[in-house]
């Protein structure tokens, strides 16, 4: 069963759509398997002060798209990099386990998006 | 608010709730012996009455007619029954990717067991091919099990035709006819299945009691030893109050449900085709059991549209990846060929006589707007799919270990 918090974000998930000429992009997952997350990130000195997120997938890869967005706005690169899967599934009090996976989806996505915008900075 | 997921499970008629209770209360022995006391005579009576019932359904002796708890242990006692009673004669099976687990899986028992399965290929629509069938056919074959309707996507399969290729060559034919049982007419005097599976808790009787169809001389070994019950065919005491009730679920279905049923899908895809775009419907346009409404909808997740309109007091079912317990997708929509990312957009309306129009109506009310939301924030809306574009080592399922 899904916690409260992960309804809530499924219900109104935050930070939901598209971004207009992102700093930094990271997509993860792939539709054949039925998840699929598309991160953008606006950074201004080394804050990342805007994120959107689209998503393809279950309640629990909705739920941790909204739940990363919201964490990874106002973080530094650096905290932001440090974010784990475990990180994101306790923002919403837990997942099942077999919901795991798309917790650290959620997570590679804003690592990769920020990869991204690091390595168009060189 | 409205249950539409009935080839799921169905809820209990009141009617057959009435016609169960004096077995609760009253006729509570067992049916073993007819010379007994009253409280053994009032159960076999009761027993036998609603064994009467299910042979009439099919035009069928009772003697034909064993219970089980339900389809997944007809399909075992017919695969397995009769692959083990004929192994002297052959050792091949011929059956279809579309079945239910519990013949496929049965199937693959057996398969390690020293028999070889030949599975069909299913078109688009999910049918047989009849001449691949009948090339098919070796000297060894024993058993062919084809269902009769698929449960997901409502194709019916063309038994008569499969079962005079079968008997012409003296071939047991066995169908799972779970999900077509009383929507369609089956008469075992003009199509002669060797064994028919079918079972209570699709059509208002209660869960926990099913039955098998064995067509006399058919051979067959019994998978569990016991008592003298169903003929020593499934030994154990049979679920009275249960198979009382599933005698009365068939007896109270009426001439009008299965017309009834038919306008209900038929209202439900009018008023989805008039509102939702991009997606279709799968399953044989006609050749399809009168209840079940199934589409794909493309850029969506199928757990994501069962749990937002669960919110909004709706049941449907879907065959994604993500809505399993083992997140593997629908065996039957990957054998039509759909691709993944297609198939887990997939979502089943399957009706009962419980379901009225306005249901629908409040149904696609909600259904539309959302998988309208869900598609606003989806990735591939603008129609750019990427299978496997970037390495995605962490990408892994990892499904909790079973330890016990």
């Amino acid at each position: 069963m899904y916690s409260d918090k992960v309804m809530d974000n499924f219900k109104n998930p935050q930070n939901m759509g598209e971004m207009e000429n992102p700093d930094g992009v990271g997509t993860v997952g792939n539709p054949v398997c039925g998840d699929m997350l598309k991160i953008f990130l606006r950074i201004k000195d080394n804050i990342i002060v805007d994120a959107k997120i689209q998503t393809f997938g279950c309640v629990a890869a909705i739920a941790t798209s909204s739940i990363t967005t919201q964490m990874a706005i106002g973080m530094t690169l650096e905290q932001a990099k440090e974010l784990t899967r475990q990180h994101v599934a306790d923002a919403l009090d837990g997942l099942p386990p077999q919901k795991m996976h798309c917790s650290n989806l959620a997570a590679d996505a804003l690592h990769k998006a920020i990869e991204d915008y690091e390595s168009k900075q060189n | 608010m409205a249950y539409f997921d009935n080839a799921n499970s169905t809820r209990v008629d009141e009617r057959v709730i009435e016609a169960m209770m004096p077995y609760f209360t009253e006729f509570y022995g067992t049916a073993g012996m007819e010379l007994s006391h009253s409280r053994d005579v009032g159960a076999v009576t009761g027993l036998e009455n609603a064994r009467r019932i299910l042979a009439e359904s099919l035009n069928a002796d009772p003697r034909t007619i064993i219970f089980t708890s339900g389809a997944t242990e007809s399909n075992n006692i017919a695969i397995r029954g009769t692959a083990l009673a004929n192994k002297d004669r052959g050792r091949h099976i011929i059956t279809t990717p579309i079945e239910t687990q519990s013949v496929l899986r049965s199937c693959e028992r057996l398969a390690g067991a020293g028999y070889e399965i030949t599975y069909l290929n299913v078109d688009e629509y999910g049918q047989i091919d009849l001449d691949e069938l009948k090339t098919s056919i070796r000297e060894d074959t024993i058993l062919v099990s084809i269902q009769h309707a698929n449960g997901e996507i409502g194709t019916m399969q063309p038994i008569d035709e499969i079962v005079r290729i079968t008997s012409e060559r003296d071939i047991m034919f066995h169908t799972d006819a779970t999900h077509s049982y009383l929507r369609v007419p089956i008469n075992t005097e003009q199509m002669m299945a060797n064994l028919i599976t079918f079972d209570g808790h699709l059509i208002h009787a209660p869960k926990g009691v099913g039955a098998l169809y064995i067509r006399r001389k058919t051979r067959l070994k019994r998978m569990h030893e016991g008592g003298d019950e169903e003929r020593r065919l499934r030994p154990g005491v049979e679920n009275i109050p249960a198979a009382v009730g599933f005698g009365k679920a068939v007896e109270i279905w009426g001439d009008g449900d299965n017309k009834y049923l038919l306008s209900l899908r038929k209202y439900m895809e009018e008023k989805i085709a008039s509102s939702l775009t991009e997606y279709k419907l799968t399953g044989h346009p006609e050749n399809r059991v009168p209840h079940i409404y199934s589409i794909v909808a493309e850029y969506i997740e199928g757990e994501s549209i069962l749990v937002q309109l669960d919110m909004e007091g709706f049941a449907i079912s879907t065959g994604s990846a993500c809505s399993s317990k083992t997140l593997q997708g629908s065996h039957i929509l990957k054998a039509i060929g759909l691709p993944p990312e297609i198939s887990h957009g997939s979502i089943r309306a399957s009706f009962s006589r419980f379901n009225t129009k306005e249901e629908i109506d409040d149904f696609v009310e909600v259904l539309i707007p959302s998988i309208e939301r869900l598609r606003e924030f989806s990735p591939l809306r603008r129609g750019v799919y990427f299978a496997n574009e970037e390495d995605d080592g962490h990408h892994d399922h990892d499904l909790p270990k079973d330890d016990w």
